[in-house]
């Protein structure tokens, strides 16, 4: 792990900074609880579509304060949503600040947070209009996002190796059937397919049922056109000279399978593993866009974006509601860069 | 003179289809043989003859459409792989190019490792010591094949072919794909091998040079079938089929 | 200097005076002399690594981006080569000298059709109708029948496919025939077809050709004269019989020596030790040093000259105290 990491500094800087990214990203995730300072359903009545608030270090009278601090906003104009900044009220940020008692990743309980105010709100993204924390929501909808694109991923993948592998090595009838079958899930469009099986059940399901739900949904469009790629790859390397060894050496089945041809298959496979996680995340965005994904109030950056619809004055008057999109961007274009980087670390010709 | 193998009316087909038909490639045909312990049974012949075929065929690699194959009077035709596995350490082979019969990603060591039985210490005892008898020394038990040359790799699947103490191996062209001073290299260690070990050998090659060295037989094919068998001295002093004429005299 | 040019200049079609190749870090090639003359083949012999097929490809200029000539020229027909423009050597390359290679399959294109890649190949302003007329009688002449004009490279056999590489190499009339290895893929007996197809276009054609091999036995069989190379340098040259039959520099000798023809059932062939070096690792004197058996220290400190001797230019401190300079 470590030599896959140096050598992808010295080869391809831009994977080794994306692999950070994304590390730094599942870490917000995780640490959600602890990094976010107010809870993602908390509605700050008072603070509708509020505007980030800026973090200053210098006054308005161009004195340095060492502690970092924002302005207290206040609401003049609730229909138009605008807002006047009280540059006398200086409410400086503390850190590990105590604040409401909630549980941590549901283990213990905690009532520090990692930065806050104790006067004054700080909303570093600003406020959707309920006047919940826009930024509180983005490190919240992370855990659904990332989340759900990683497990989409392996069960598609894990069904793909699988039926691939063994359409691929065993040939013949099996091999028939079982692509014929592929090829049939391959012809659905999956965006209509991802509608369609969200439909087929009830609207209203619990939070985690949907989450599961959305999670076969996905690796159910997606582990077809894996097999049949697997299958394919499976088919050549099994003629390969060092396969015919082993089967002369006596190896089983199983072991010539997983020792000899699938971990041939990696350089191709774990690429595609990295690049495809992108899919799956914007499947879950898309899902959750059109209100039959993650729903209210649990945030994930796809249900984020979709208040945005069918209401562009939005973009003119509160683009801070966008910023779950840019990190949908960020997250999908550091997969696909590690994607690439990887590709050249795990051939062993590079070893 | 104890009798190895032998193989009863051989027959292999493929299928290939192109876009518009199918064709039907016969690759190996009344084959019909003896192969006696301790002898080079030499198989020359040009591409598409079946030469290669037969030397897969023969210990199951690739399986026969007809025929009966025999390994010391058991016929092994039709056994169900799992019990074939039991006898697959008797007969193995080597093949023609040095860069592609090697796992990329498996160390040497492990992979002649591979085929011992034993604990990992035994194991790697063992092939430490068959890697030596090629010329690979202990140093290098850890590089992958890419950092070896043709000629040790070539040694390494040699290595990996004695790891299971067999009796007989087959060498598809071993020799091919390697230089003109590694071949000699690799050709002694055939023989020093053989005498050490006993060895019986399937040797496959399309240079008749080569087995007029080593082979004391030698089958010639054609198109998928033997059109001559014999002692080396006898057919290359008298050939009777018209293509081992033409063989002999296109040798330069 | 080669020993030809006493006879006369005109005999030369091709001179390569003290060639070197390689970047800032490496050479590839070292102190490459040699002439072709007119109607001769002479082979460049030696195994994987050696700089043969790079030798010719400095000839044609087609050297990889990172390589360049650093010394030396290159004298064809008169011309230098070294200094060239790309447009110059483009009139050059297919029309006054032709190359060949070893997988035919590799380098007909898969797309078009025989007929279709040789016009393709043909010089000059000539009318379409004329063009296939010269296709067809190229195509006699390489013993192709006319059909292989509308036929795709996959449905030729492999000596097929070679005879069609080598109607594109001549069907300009080039007085110089470059061929890297062109028999190496080919099964025995069509092997001996074509290089006795290459024999008789010598004779029948005015050309001469440079044939690149790694089997000093088929060198002997075809060439006049053969050329002995191993790690970027000449070691050898002579005619063929006579290098043959009396080898002179320990590699050519032991070269000869690995043939398995030469040796009866029972016996070792006698081999050269260890194998050919990458370039990076190749010691400092005479490149063959650490595998030769009568290596002297001199060997290992300084690289030898050209010596002649016996009709033959030899570079090995056993035959005479001359340092490369």
């Amino acid at each position: 792990m470590k030599g896959i990491l140096n050598k992808l500094r010295k080869k391809n800087l831009i994977a080794f900074i994306s692999f950070w990214i994304i590390l730094f990203l599942y870490f917000l995730a995780i640490t959600a609880d602890f990094i976010a300072p107010y809870p993602f359903n908390k509605q700050f009545r008072n603070y509708p579509l509020c505007p980030p608030t800026k973090v200053h270090f210098f006054d308005k009278n161009k004195k340095f304060h060492l502690r970092p601090f924002v302005y207290e906003y206040k609401l003049i104009n609730p229909a138009l949503n605008q807002y006047e900044i009280l540059t006398e009220k200086i409410c400086p940020i503390y850190f590990f600040v105590k604040g409401e008692r909630r549980k941590i990743l549901g283990l213990f309980y905690s009532d520090r947070y990692l930065f806050g105010t104790k006067e004054g709100k700080i909303f570093l993204f600003g406020t959707d209009m309920h006047g919940r924390d826009i930024f509180s929501r983005i490190v919240y909808g992370a855990r659904i996002s990332l989340s759900i694109g990683i497990l989409g991923v392996l069960t598609s993948f894990f069904l793909g190796f699988l039926i691939g592998g063994i359409s691929g090595y065993f040939g013949g009838k099996i091999d028939n059937i079982i692509m014929r079958i592929v090829e049939i899930f391959m012809v659905f469009p999956s965006f209509y397919l991802m509608l369609s099986l969200r439909a087929a059940f009830p609207i209203n399901l619990s939070s985690f049922q949907v989450y599961l739900l959305i999670v076969v949904i996905l690796s159910f469009i997606g582990w077809a056109g894996l097999a049949r790629i697997i299958r394919g790859m499976v088919l050549s390397i099994k003629e390969e000279e060092y396969v015919l060894a082993a089967k002369a050496l006596g190896l089983s089945t199983f072991k010539i399978i997983f020792k000899h041809i699938i971990p041939n298959t990696f350089s191709y496979s774990i690429t595609a593993i990295t690049l495809s996680i992108p899919g799956y995340i914007l499947g879950e965005s898309t899902l959750s866009l059109l209100g039959l994904g993650i729903q209210e109030p649990y945030p994930s950056w796809g249900n984020m974006l979709s208040v945005c619809i069918g209401n562009l004055r939005i973009l003119s008057t509160a683009p801070w509601m966008l910023i779950s999109g840019f990190f949908i961007f960020l997250t999908i274009i550091s997969f696909n860069f590690l994607g690439d980087g990887l590709r050249d670390v795990l051939d062993p010709k590079n070893w | 003179m104890e009798i190895l193998w032998k193989v009863e009316e051989l027959k292999k087909e493929y299928e290939i289809r192109t876009e518009f038909k199918k064709e039907k490639i016969i690759a190996l045909k009344n084959i019909n043989i003896e192969i006696f312990k301790g002898e080079v049974f030499g198989v020359v012949g040009e591409s598409g003859s079946g030469k290669t075929t037969l030397g897969k065929v023969l210990i199951r690699l690739i399986e026969p459409d007809e025929g009966k194959i025999f390994y010391k009077n058991i016929e092994i035709t039709k056994i169900p792989e799992r019990f074939l596995r039991r006898y697959r350490k008797n007969f193995q082979i080597i093949f023609q190019d040095p860069y592609k019969s090697l796992n990329p990603r498996i160390r040497c060591g492990y992979a002649v490792m591979e085929g011992i039985d034993g604990n990992k210490k035994e194991k790697t005892e063992k092939a430490i010591e068959i890697l030596n008898l090629v010329g690979i020394k202990k140093e290098r038990f850890y590089d992958y094949p890419h950092q070896f040359s043709g000629g040790e790799r070539q040694r390494i699947a040699i290595a990996r072919a004695l790891s299971t103490n067999p009796e007989f191996i087959v060498c598809d062209e071993p020799t091919s794909n390697l230089d003109v001073s590694v071949q000699g290299q690799i050709l002694n260690l055939f023989i020093d091998l053989k005498e050490k070990f006993n060895l019986t050998y399937l040797f496959i090659t399309h240079n008749l040079k080569i087995l007029r060295f080593i082979a004391d037989r030698i089958a010639v094919m054609f198109k998928g079938e033997i059109v001559e068998l014999g002692r080396t001295e006898e057919i290359l002093k008298n050939p009777s089929h018209p293509y081992t004429e033409k063989l002999l005299k296109s040798e330069i | 200097m080669c020993l030809t040019q006493k006879i006369g200049k005109m005999e030369e079609i091709l001179i390569v005076e003290n060639i070197s190749v390689g970047n800032e870090e490496l050479e590839i090639l070292r102190d490459i002399s040699f002439d072709v003359k007119k109607n001769e083949i002479i082979s460049i012999v030696g195994e994987s690594g050696c700089g043969k097929s790079m030798t010719l490809r400095t000839i044609i200029r087609l050297l990889p981006k990172n390589l360049k000539i650093l010394n030396g020229d290159i004298i064809f027909e008169g011309m230098k080569l070294k200094d060239l423009k790309e447009k110059e050597m483009n009139r050059i390359r297919g029309k006054k000298i032709g190359m060949i290679f070893q997988e035919p399959s590799s380098y007909l294109n898969p797309l078009f059709t025989i007929g279709n890649q040789i016009e393709e190949a043909i010089e000059g302003n000539i009318k379409k109708r004329e063009k296939k007329e010269m296709v067809i009688k190229i195509l006699k002449e390489m013993g192709l029948p006319i059909t292989t004009y509308y036929q795709y490279p996959h449905q030729l056999s492999g000596g097929m496919q070679q005879r069609a590489m080598i109607a594109i190499a001549l069907i300009n009339g080039p007085s110089l025939l470059l061929a890297d290895e062109p028999t190496t893929a080919l099964d025995v007996t069509t092997a001996f077809s074509i290089i006795n197809l290459l024999k008789n276009l010598v004779t029948n054609h005015n050309l001469s050709i440079l044939f690149v091999t790694h089997d000093i036995s088929l060198a002997n069989h075809i060439s006049d004269r053969i050329i002995v190379m191993y790690g970027g340098t000449i070691v050898e040259i002579g005619k063929s019989k006579e290098i043959y039959e009396n080898p002179l520099h320990p590699y050519t000798k032991k070269l000869i020596e690995c043939l398995p023809q030469r040796y009866k059932k029972g016996e070792r062939i006698k081999t050269i030790e260890g194998e050919v070096p990458f370039f990076k690792n190749l010691p400092a004197g005479c490149p063959f040093s650490q595998r030769c058996d009568y290596k002297m220290k001199i060997c290992e400190e300084q690289k030898p000259g050209k010596i002649f001797f016996e009709n033959r230019i030899v570079k090995c401190f056993k035959y005479g105290n001359i340092v490369e300079s």
